[in-house]
């Protein structure tokens, strides 16, 4: 990656990146997943969830220390040579890639349900596609710094929903406070720490950080931040709405904005939040693309990711249509992506980790960025 | 769908083939085969995806 | 049609992107060895060096009259160049005369000076017997006839046709193989004026003109600062114009300063003749919509801008001076936010972005609300717009265009009227798009108020140069509105944020502070903080002192009084 070379952000570029990617499913599912799991205590689940995330992610940086400023790829080269490195970047770059489609499809249906009812489903992908495209091509730099602008204006325009909706609250929905009981909280709660998957990314970004041991700190800023929003999320969601409505497949905050009402005037104000969702829905599917075609570019050894940047955008809009309703879409959303993205972005990770730690060439070029 | 939406297809479809198998014929003469021969699999994906989901999907 | 094969090529297929080195400002501590550090000291002897160099061969002065004679008259082309003035006079050099002539321009010289302070001491006072005889001829016309205070000697004759072009007189005397070369600029110039542009209230009602030194000098009589370097550079190849590059020795980084040469330098072309051909010569990026420098005519805002860290570029011949490098949300403020209270000052500013927004989006987001989102709106106000646009044929796109684009017909129209036309111009333009549109049913009365606040907004926007591209993206965003509504303005705003981030402007990324994220966001971006609290410039020029004011600025506040008790 000659090209790259020179390009370097810092760590609050790199915090709203990370809390940007992992937060976007909070506009989207999370809150409606909690509920559909725990019922009445989504919002313990999802600090379950947090804690876990926090504990996985301290467990796979605990392996990460002699490997300072290297990224995944360079990690696994050292400890399994370049079968290994090939490896890792397939996998990552494949998650990333399921990852994308998945998140196109669903915000673009979720997108042409709210505003655009008459117009075809890849008419409003176009429009995602066109941003996503445009953004890969100008490149990392671009794709970091409009996520700390836009972060940022998304955390307040759901904060001011979150005031919005106080008016509506009844605390006895969170009776019985331990919704479905113990067990799924825990249980599923263990897999659901798959929703910080997006932090595949973060293992990708040390080469590019100013201070290559940011990287750590980065990503404990960023899972704490990001718990914030899942349990405030679900807490206030599952005030808001009593259980079973809480199931309802569609968008949960959304939802939430329809029932704000300031006076007889402002009524229908949730319009407005198509702007935020849109906006941090663009910014988050351009950075998991680009960094889904960097990472399978820099596996397959190509000297410059950008003239992938087209026939992988090809991909990812067909690979968007492959389910083929909504439902399905769901479907895979929460029985794989959601349930076994913890074996990709900890598991497999971890093992790596553990096998480059493992590999005789281990001191080889440890700094060597 | 309409005659405009398959030129657009098309078009867009030749102009990412084109450029993607430059690319490649660029990694190869630079000795990069290995590189070549994955961007060949990505341009087949990139023709045999679009293909199924307009053809062979009900 | 070989270009459009080329350029089809170029995009069809893969090439290997050219290695440009892409300047990127750093703090200015940085190892000895990279390029920028001590570069003010590498300028200072490149300079020396320049000016002692020995002109080329077949350049030099000769010692022979007759042949500097023919060679000026062939290089002026007398005596068909019928401005340019030969004066052939002797000079008494102890007991012989020695032949010796000056060339001037006629009109671009003050012939007074030329009489009284070259002519007269060399043909008259010459005669008078010599104070030191042992001085020789060059030393003695130098010293003691030419009682003037610019006068250079030059020893090739290019430097003295440069400094003739530019106003000089040349003297050639016989014997000697040099030229004197004085300094009588004198021609017709504009006086210091208002601004007629960047119109403020309160604060200094200076603007630059057209002289270079005069511009020179108004900033330096209010920086009074003698660590403000202002370094001479000439652009383009026949027109030599004289440019110059300010900047405060101490504060401005060293790298930028550099930059900035090396783009002056690298430009090649014959004539350059305004500051506005000089910006686009040497922007970041010709595409991205809005300026990627200032262009001010205030010497005020110039010294402000200059005093935080940036360079300025005063092009002779040219009312605008450029000031480099700047971030988006420069291009927001006024030279006045200096001026007024904390207070106003805020309001003022949450007014310009409110401004700039109704210019870019308001008519996109009307045609969005009308198309896609009615459920947006008061059922009230709805009902209001609809039974307005009942009548209307149009569909709300084309309504849009069709006033938006009258409206831009009239400001253009409005420009270029002469002066006595002008009011006319204002009835039809306001009968058109008031009365007649609404009363035809062309277009509906709340399509006149979006237009009518968009144009508003968009005079509301300090920056000229930033209206033109508000008004540029407006049309993309109305497009945009119409095809996909909120989605599609969502996805326009986003490519343009996109195109900003990656967008530099003189190694500073466009939308710092806040991407990437610096220091001092809260200070003076988009609020602005009170006087005393501006106590550093701003983190993304890195400029060599971070600091200028004292952590308390108002000390009267924090001492005590004189003879006060504890």
């Amino acid at each position: 990656m000659q090209m790259d070379k020179r390009i370097r952000f810092g760590r609050w570029e790199a915090i709203m990146l990370i809390t940007n990617l992992i937060c976007t499913k909070v506009f989207l599912y999370f809150n409606r997943m909690t509920a559909e799991d725990t019922g009445n205590a989504g919002w313990m689940m999802a600090a379950f969830t947090s804690a876990m995330a926090l504990l996985f992610y301290f467990l796979v940086m605990s392996l990460y220390g002699k490997f300072e400023g290297m990224d995944i790829l360079d990690i696994a080269e050292a400890g399994g040579g370049k079968v290994l490195r090939t490896i890792t970047g397939f996998v990552l770059g494949g998650a990333l890639f399921v990852l994308a489609a998945i998140t196109m499809r669903k915000f673009s249906e979720d997108i042409k349900t709210i505003s655009l009812p008459t117009s075809p489903l890849s008419y409003v992908m176009g429009f995602f596609m066109a941003g996503v495209i445009i953004a890969g091509l100008l490149g990392v730099e671009s794709i970091v710094r409009h996520n700390a602008i836009v972060t940022p204006i998304a955390t307040a325009g759901y904060i001011v929903i979150l005031l919005g909706i106080m008016p509506n609250i009844d605390v006895t929905n969170l009776l019985p406070i331990l919704g479905t009981g113990l067990k799924d909280i825990l249980m599923k709660g263990f897999y659901r720490t798959s929703v910080f998957a997006e932090l595949l990314v973060l293992f990708m970004l040390p080469p590019f950080l100013e201070n290559p041991g940011d990287a750590r700190k980065v990503g404990y800023v960023a899972i704490t931040a990001s718990s914030f929003f899942f349990v405030t999320g679900s807490l206030v969601y599952t005030l808001v709405f009593p259980y079973p409505t809480s199931m309802e497949p569609f968008l949960p905050v959304f939802n939430m904005a329809r029932l704000i009402g300031l006076g007889r005037f402002f009524q229908r104000i949730e319009s407005l939040f198509v702007f935020i969702w849109v906006m941090s829905a663009l910014v988050y599917l351009s950075t998991v693309f680009y960094f889904g075609v960097y990472t399978v570019s820099k596996a397959a050894g190509l000297k410059y990711a950008r003239p992938m940047m087209i026939p992988f955008a090809i991909i990812l809009f067909s690979a968007a249509f492959l389910p083929v309703d909504l439902l399905s879409v769901i479907k895979i959303e929460s029985e794989i992506i959601n349930t076994w993205g913890w074996a990709v972005t900890f598991a497999f990770i971890g093992l790596v980790m553990i096998a480059a730690g493992a590999g005789k060439r281990a001191g080889r070029g440890t700094k060597g960025r | 769908m309409s005659v405009f939406t398959w030129a657009m297809v098309i078009l867009i479809l030749a102009y990412g083939l084109i450029r993607t198998v430059s690319y490649a014929v660029w990694n190869w003469k630079n000795n990069n085969r290995a590189g070549s021969v994955f961007i060949m699999l990505v341009c087949i994906v990139m023709i045999a995806l679009p293909a199924y989901i307009l053809f062979f999907r009900t | 049609m070989s270009f459009i094969i080329r350029q089809l090529k170029k995009y069809l297929f893969f090439e290997e992107p050219e290695k440009r080195e892409r300047f990127i400002l750093r703090p200015g501590a940085r190892p000895a060895d990279e390029e920028g550090s001590g570069s003010f000291e590498k300028a200072k002897e490149k300079k020396k060096a320049e000016s002692e160099k020995a002109p080329e061969p077949g350049d030099e002065v000769k010692s022979d009259i007759d042949a500097n004679l023919t060679h000026m008259k062939d290089v002026y082309s007398i005596p068909v160049n019928s401005d340019i003035v030969l004066r052939e006079f002797d000079i008494t050099y102890g007991c012989r005369t020695v032949r010796a002539f000056i060339i001037f321009f006629d009109g671009m010289t003050n012939t007074e000076v030329i009489n009284n302070y070259i002519l007269k001491p060399l043909m008259v006072d010459s005669v008078m017997p010599l104070k030191d005889t042992a001085e020789n001829l060059e030393g003695y016309v130098m010293r003691q006839l030419m009682p003037h205070c610019q006068v250079n000697i030059s020893r090739g004759y290019k430097k003295a046709v440069e400094a003739v072009n530019f106003g000089g007189c040349a003297l050639f005397v016989d014997g000697l193989s040099v030229c004197f070369t004085a300094d009588v600029k004198g021609w017709d110039h504009r006086g210091v004026e208002k601004p007629n542009n960047e119109i403020i209230i309160k604060g200094p009602q200076e603007a630059f003109n057209e002289v270079l030194r005069t511009n020179c000098a108004q900033i330096r009589k209010r920086l009074k600062d003698e660590d403000l370097i202002v370094e001479d550079i000439l652009v383009g190849r026949v027109s030599r114009t004289p440019c110059s590059i300010l900047y405060i020795k101490d504060v401005a980084n060293e790298a930028l300063v550099q930059e900035i040469r090396r783009r002056l330098e690298g430009i090649s072309v014959d004539y350059m003749l305004d500051a506005g051909e000089l910006e686009q010569l040497i922007e970041d990026s010709t595409v991205y919509p809005s300026p990627q420098v200032i262009s001010t005519e205030r010497p005020d805002y110039t010294a402000e801008l200059l005093v935080s860290g940036r360079v300025a570029i005063i092009v002779d011949g040219s009312p605008n001076v450029l000031v480099v490098p700047i971030t988006a949300f420069d291009l927001m403020h006024s030279p006045e936010d200096n001026y007024i209270r904390f207070p106003y000052v805020n309001l003022l500013r949450y007014i310009r972005y409110i401004a700039g927004f109704l210019a870019l989006l308001l008519p996109g987001l009307y045609v969005a609300i009308t198309n896609y989102h009615h459920e947006m709106i008061p059922t009230d106000l709805l009902l209001a717009i609809e039974a307005s646009r009942e009548k209307v044929p149009f569909p709300s796109l084309v309504e849009i265009l069709l006033m938006e684009i009258s409206f831009e017909l009239i400001r253009e129209a409005g420009l270029r009227v002469p002066g006595p036309i002008g009011p006319t111009l204002g009835i039809i333009g306001a009968l058109i798009l008031g009365q007649a549109a609404v009363a035809a049913n062309i277009v509906s009365p709340v399509l006149i108020i979006i237009v009518a606040l968009t144009g508003i907004g968009s005079f509301a926007i300090p920056n000229y140069s930033l209206a033109y591209s508000v008004r540029i993206m407006r049309f993309g965003f109305i497009f945009l509105g119409a095809l996909a509504g909120f989605l599609g303005i969502t996805v326009g705003l986003f490519m343009i944020g996109s195109w900003s981030t990656a967008l530099k402007s003189f190694g500073v990324p466009f939308m710092s502070p806040f991407g990437p994220k610096t220091s001092g966001r809260y200070k003076n971006v988009i609020f602005r903080a009170p006087e005393w609290k501006m106590e550093e410039r701003p983190d993304y020029l890195n400029p060599k002192k971070k600091r200028k004011q004292a952590e308390y600025s108002m000390k009267w506040k924090h001492g005590k009084r004189k003879g006060e008790q504890d």
